[in-house]
C-alpha cells in the first residue's frame, strides 16, 4: 500500500522533494528560452535566392512576406502561419504563386511540430502533404472537405492543415486581392464525440451504482474503451497530455473536442467527484491488462517491499519524462507509455520492445503497469488524495456509518488482500 | 464467517515478478536515452510537398499587399 499523504516526510524525504520541484522549474523555464525560435531566419534559410521582405499588416503570426528574386519582386507569396497538433503548437511556412486563375500553393515547409515522432512518419508516408500541391489558394482547406485526414493521425492532420489553411488564406487576400470564397471550418463534433460523453456518462453509472445494471454497463465501457477510446480514436490519455496543459499547449475546442470531453472527463471526476474514473474504466490499456490477466489466471504478486516502493519510483520516472518534456519543449518526447504502440502500432526503436514487456508484465501480474509504471494513474490518485485531504482540512472528515460486526470482518479481508 | 487464506507464494515466483519489473524499469529507462538523442537531432525544418516553383506557371506581376 502506498503511504497515506498526511505523513509526515523526514528532512532527506523533503529535500529530495524541494530538489524535484526546483529542477522541473528550472528545466521549464530552460526548456521555453532555448525553443524560442526565429522562424524567420529559418524560412530565410530555405531561400537563399530570394529575399523576403514582411508585410507591416501583422506583426504576430501568421505573418506575410514578400519575396523578392534577383531585385526585383515576384510573383510568389510566403506566409508563416501557425496552427495546434496532438502534441502542441506547430508553425508552418507556405510558398503560393498567383496564375492566370488566381493562384496556386506549391511549397509546404514545416518549421517546427511537437508530433509524435511516429505519428509524423505516418503523415508522411500516408502521403499527406502531397494532396496540397498545387490546390487553388481559394479552397477550402478542410479535413472531411477538400482534405483527407491520415487515418490515426487526425489531429495532427487537422492542426497541420488549420496552418496551412491560415496562412494560404491570409496571403490570398494580403497579397493575392482575393475576396474570401471559400468556406470557414465548423465545430468539429461529431458521433464519436457523442459516443465519448456516453462511454463517460455510463462510467459514472457503474461508479455509483451496485446494481445488476451497472454490473452490465460497465462491460459496455470496457468494451467501449478497448475499441472505441483505444483501437479506434486512439486518445489515451498518457504523460505528454498532462504536461502539455502545463507548458500551454492546449488545442481549440472547436478543432479538438475531444481532448476537452477527456480532460474534462477525467480530471472533472477527479476534481468534482473525488474519484479516478479514467483509470478505473475509461482507459482501455486497463482493459487489455484485465483481458490478459482473465487469459492466464495466473496472478503473481509483486513482493511486498517493491509494491511499497512504486510509488517512488513513479514518481522518479515521471520526474525523469518530465524534465525530458519539459528541456525539449515536446511533450511527445518523454511520454514512456506504450499506448500509441498498442493501439496505433506506431513507435520508434525502444518504444517496440516496452510494449512485449508491458503485455509480458500485465499477463503474469494484475494490473502491472498501473501499479509499477504508469505516470497518469498516479497523478490522477494523488488528484483524488488531493482534493480528499482539502477537503478534510477545510470541511472536516466526514463522519462514516458504523459497519455491521459481519460486514467488518468482510472489509478487514480485503483491506488486508490490498496490502499484499 | 470462513477467513479467505491467500496461497502463498513461492520465492522463485516473486523472483519472476521482480525480474519483469526491473526488465521493464531498464527499458523505460532506455526509452529515455532513445528520447534525449532523438531531442539532439529534431531538425527544425523540413520541406513538405515537393517545389513546384520552378514548374508552375506564374503571372508575371508583382501585386501588392500591406
Amino acid at each position: 500500500m502506498s503511504r497515506d499523504i498526511n505523513v509526515a516526510l523526514t528532512p532527506q524525504e523533503k529535500l529530495i522533494l524541494v530538489f524535484a520541484y526546483l529542477s522541473l522549474l528550472a528545466a521549464f523555464n530552460v526548456g521555453q528560452i532555448a525553443s524560442q525560435t526565429d522562424f524567420e531566419a529559418l524560412l530565410q534559410g530555405q531561400m537563399p535566392d530570394a529575399t523576403l521582405s514582411r508585410s507591416q499588416a501583422n506583426e504576430q503570426l501568421p505573418v506575410v512576406y514578400r519575396f523578392e528574386s534577383g531585385g526585383e519582386l515576384s510573383p510568389d507569396v510566403v506566409v508563416m502561419a501557425e496552427g495546434v497538433g496532438y502534441g502542441g503548437p506547430l508553425v508552418v511556412g507556405i510558398r503560393a504563386r498567383r496564375t492566370e486563375d488566381g493562384g496556386r500553393l506549391n511549397e509546404i515547409l514545416v518549421l517546427s511540430h511537437k508530433e509524435t515522432p511516429s505519428f509524423l512518419e505516418r503523415i508522411n508516408r500516408g502521403k499527406f502533404f502531397g494532396q496540397f500541391a498545387g490546390k487553388s489558394v481559394s479552397d477550402n482547406f478542410i479535413v472531411g472537405d477538400d482534405i483527407d485526414a491520415v487515418s490515426g493521425a487526425t489531429v495532427s492532420s487537422e492542426g497541420f492543415t488549420a496552418a496551412i489553411r491560415e496562412a494560404v488564406h491570409l496571403g490570398a487576400v494580403q497579397h493575392l486581392q482575393q475576396k474570401p470564397s471559400w468556406q470557414e471550418p465548423g465545430w468539429n463534433v461529431g458521433t464519436d464525440e457523442f459516443f465519448l460523453i456516453l462511454l463517460f456518462a455510463m462510467a459514472f453509472l457503474g461508479a455509483y451504482r451496485r446494481d445488476k445494471l451497472a454490473k452490465y454497463t460497465r462491460y459496455v465501457v470496457m468494451v467501449g474503451a478497448l475499441v472505441f477510446v483505444g483501437f479506434y480514436a486512439n486518445v489515451s490519455l498518457n504523460l505528454g497530455n498532462l504536461a502539455g496543459i502545463v507548458m500551454g499547449y492546449i488545442p481549440l475546442p472547436r478543432q479538438h473536442p475531444m481532448w476537452w470531453i477527456m480532460m474534462i472527463g477525467a480530471l472533472g471526476s477527479v476534481i468534482v467527484l473525488g474519484r479516478n474514473i479514467y483509470c478505473h474504466q475509461i482507459c482501455p490499456f486497463k482493459v487489455v491488462q484485465d483481458l490478459l490477466q482473465k487469459v492466464s489466471g495466473i496472478q503473481l504478486r509483486i513482493k511486498p517491499a517493491v509494491q511499497r516502493k512504486a510509488r517512488t519510483l513513479i514518481f522518479t520516472l515521471s520526474w525523469a519524462a518530465l524534465m525530458l518534456i519539459f528541456l525539449s519543449a515536446h511533450p511527445a518526447l518523454g511520454s514512456y507509455e506504450p499506448f500509441a504502440m498498442m493501439f496505433s502500432l506506431e513507435g520508434l526503436g525502444i518504444q517496440w520492445y516496452i510494449l512485449p514487456a508491458a503485455l509480458l508484465g500485465s499477463f503474469f501480474v494484475p494490473s502491472f503497469w498501473c501499479r509499477l509504471f504508469c505516470p497518469v494513474g498516479l497523478f490522477l490518485n494523488e488528484g483524488v488524495r488531493a482534493r480528499r485531504s482539502i477537503r478534510n482540512k477545510f470541511f472536516g472528515r466526514k463522519k462514516r456509518k458504523p459497519i455491521p460486526a459481519a460486514e467488518s470482518s468482510k472489509v478487514e479481508i480485503i483491506a488486508k488482500s490490498d496490502g499484499e | 464467517m470462513v477467513k479467505k487464506k491467500k496461497k502463498q507464494q513461492k520465492p522463485w515466483q516473486y523472483k519472476f515478478s521482480l525480474a519483469l519489473s526491473l526488465l521493464m524499469l531498464l527499458l523505460v529507462c532506455g526509452y529515455f536515452v532513445q528520447s534525449f538523442v532523438e531531442i539532439r537531432k529534431v531538425k527544425p525544418v523540413s520541406v513538405a510537398i515537393e517545389r513546384l516553383t520552378r514548374s508552375a506557371p506564374a503571372v508575371e506581376s508583382g501585386g501588392g499587399d500591406d
